[in-house]
């Protein structure tokens, strides 16, 4: 229990460093176009899964 | 040069969540209908395996990718290695680093097999009692995190710019899914994949319980590694008679928190 509680804390921490890390280095916000042509991505996907459903 | 770099980035800023997001929703709906295998309780065993998967990617990607190694920031760094005095053209490089990146994943996945410690940990995706797509995704943060480290120092020793793994993953990640996926796919899949790619039954061969099939198809995205190195098993008509790790078959083994304790508490009944 120990060992996993530590694990938890050790990751809240890091992460939060990780990310302000992210913040400053690395442009990481995308554009609407790359979020639009990704959810068009996602979108055939889903049709894609519905359409396999539905096969004879 | 500069211009095929912006290319294969902007691919991999849209291709990553895309495709795998994509991918997961197209077998979480074909699934639901279809099922290779009906089991009880598939919505627990999603949830459960995608609880394990976001702890990893946090973990892997934020601590170990981002935290320790700095991997996020040095993404776009021109490295220099071994490969670097040869002077390649981007796209040889690209080549080289996808080809490097998954023998070293095949590397890392046979010494998973053979290291007690590394076993420990890579016995979390290999006890999953059903084989379905969020078996593609459950690994242990720490089996992520040495995975993650193989596949970048390989990199950095050979002077491949680190995002050449993200042209990989978009690949990569839809094929894991698909590899553990509980649909029956198109016989031209396995037909028309096998000489290039690990496929479904391939990869269902390495998922018996008991050898020789846990011992072969160690290949990640290409085949031809298990080819050239002796490992390949192809698959037989039937499914392997036993699938996964039967002294981790129990429910205490399956939870989120008990895969992630699966390395210390499995020490004593783990081979």
């Amino acid at each position: 229990m120990k060992r996993i509680l530590s694990l938890g804390l050790l990751l809240v921490s890091t992460t939060a460093f990780a990310q302000s890390n992210s913040v400053v280095f690395v442009q990481s916000v995308p554009a609407l176009d790359e979020i639009g042509v990704a959810g068009l991505i996602v979108l055939v996907g889903a049709i894609g899964g519905w359409i396999a459903r539905r096969r004879k | 040069m500069a211009n095929l770099q912006a290319v294969l980035l902007e691919a991999v800023r849209v291709g990553y969540p895309g495709l795998t997001l994509g991918g997961f929703l197209f077998l979480l709906i074909w699934e639901g209908g279809r099922p290779r295998v009906a089991f009880a309780d598939r919505r627990r065993h999603v949830l459960r395996n995608v609880g394990l998967f976001v702890v990893m990617v946090v973990f892997a990607d934020g601590v170990v990718g981002g935290a320790l190694f700095g991997i996020r920031a040095r993404l776009l760094d021109a490295q220099s290695g071994l490969l670097t005095a040869l002077d390649w053209p981007l796209w040889a490089l690209v080549v080289a680093g996808v080809l490097a990146t998954d023998l070293a994943s095949y590397a890392y996945h046979r010494l998973s097999h053979r290291i007690h410690a590394l076993w420990l940990m890579h016995a979390v995706h290999h006890s999953d009692p059903h084989l379905d797509f969020t078996t593609g995704l459950r690994f242990h943060p720490l089996d992520m995190a040495a995975y993650v480290a193989a596949v970048a120092g390989i990199l950095v020793v050979l002077g491949i710019p680190l995002w050449v793994e993200g042209v990989r993953a978009l690949l990569l990640n839809p094929l894991s899914m698909a590899q553990h996926a509980n649909v029956v796919w198109p016989v031209w899949v396995e037909r028309g994949c096998r000489w290039l790619l690990v496929t479904p039954a391939m990869h269902r061969v390495h998922h018996s319980a008991d050898a020789p099939g846990i011992d072969a198809n160690f290949g990640q995205v290409f085949s031809f590694w298990d080819r050239a190195f002796g490992t390949y098993r192809a698959p037989a008509a039937a499914d392997p008679p036993r699938i996964g790790v039967p002294v981790l078959a129990a429910d205490r083994w399956q939870t989120v928190g008990g895969m992630l304790a699966t390395p210390w508490r499995a020490r004593s009944v783990l081979p």
